[in-house]
């Protein structure tokens, strides 16, 4: 890394606060990470691209409607309200 | 504003309770999501679709919504704030998507235990179901990311944070009482 070593923390506990300077510019990891969070962005897409707009489970729930599922071999639907709590 | 050190230390608790229960919650998810996936019992395969159900309505969802209010809290009532270092930003973007992904996922099995749990539905088609095991998984993996950025807390902050650390400077005789409030930019 090319930050400078970080100095002691003058407080303790388990949630110390900052104390070092700044550097300028954002770090190498923060590259690092946008890279990757770009990369699985693209591959999200990509999937549900390539799904038709549905991937995992949902590929099994008509058109994205979680109120139905497709079994195979089977007319079964579930309750439309589904069972999430109110709220 | 910043919480004065034992109501600092009461939101960690409670931070730190919340979070490390969802992550908890998440493993055992991931044990039934496995079993859902790789068992041919429809005993197994009902019994684990209401399950999945059960633990993640009742478990995950209050926890990650609970982790997620109180890193809130947490960030904005000490000096770390919300976008001051990027370590915070990052934490806060992907516990959000965590989140949302798992409302989501949440219709999804309920929809699941609803088949499962009909008792018409034949054992050929609860072998049909499908279980969650990319989101799970993935889950578990931001979990981990977000829980070692929150350990490690990387140095960096964003010019933003800079500024505001120029402005404390500036002023030295302001207590840490008298700081203005955190304006989220």
């Amino acid at each position: 890394m090319a930050d400078p070593p970080r100095p002691p923390h003058s407080r303790g506990g388990a949630d110390p606060e900052p104390d070092w300077e700044p550097a300028v510019g954002a770090p190498r990891w923060v590259k690092v990470f946008g890279i990757i969070g770009i990369v699985a962005l693209a591959l999200i897409v990509v999937m549900l691209v390539v799904g038709g707009g549905a991937h995992g489970p949902r590929r099994h729930l008509p058109g994205g409607d979680t109120s139905g599922i497709e079994v195979p071999g089977s007319d079964h639907r579930p309750p439309a309200a589904g069972h999430l709590p109110a709220g | 504003m910043t919480m004065p050190p034992a109501l600092r230390r009461f939101a960690l608790t409670v931070h730190l309770i919340v979070s490390v229960g969802w992550i908890g919650a998440l493993a055992a998810y991931l044990a039934l999501d496995l079993a859902v996936t790789t068992s041919q019992s429809h005993g197994t395969l009902r019994a684990g679709y209401l399950a999945m159900e059960l633990i993640t309505l009742q478990v995950i969802v209050p926890l990650a919504v609970a982790s997620l209010l109180t890193g809130l809290v947490m960030a904005l009532g000490t000096k770390w704030g919300l976008f001051r270092h990027y370590w915070v930003i990052i934490s806060l973007l992907l516990t959000v998507f965590a989140v949302l992904v798992l409302l989501s996922e949440a219709r999804v099995v309920s929809a699941l235990a609803a088949v499962a749990g009909d008792p018409g539905t034949s054992p050929d088609d609860l072998r049909a179901l499908p279980g969650t095991l990319v989101h799970s998984m993935g889950g578990l993996v931001v979990l981990f990311v977000v829980t070692v950025l929150n350990i490690y807390k990387p140095r960096g902050m964003t010019r933003y944070g800079q500024r505001r650390l120029r402005e404390q400077r500036r002023a030295p005789t302001r207590t840490e009482d008298s700081d203005p409030p955190v304006h989220v930019s």
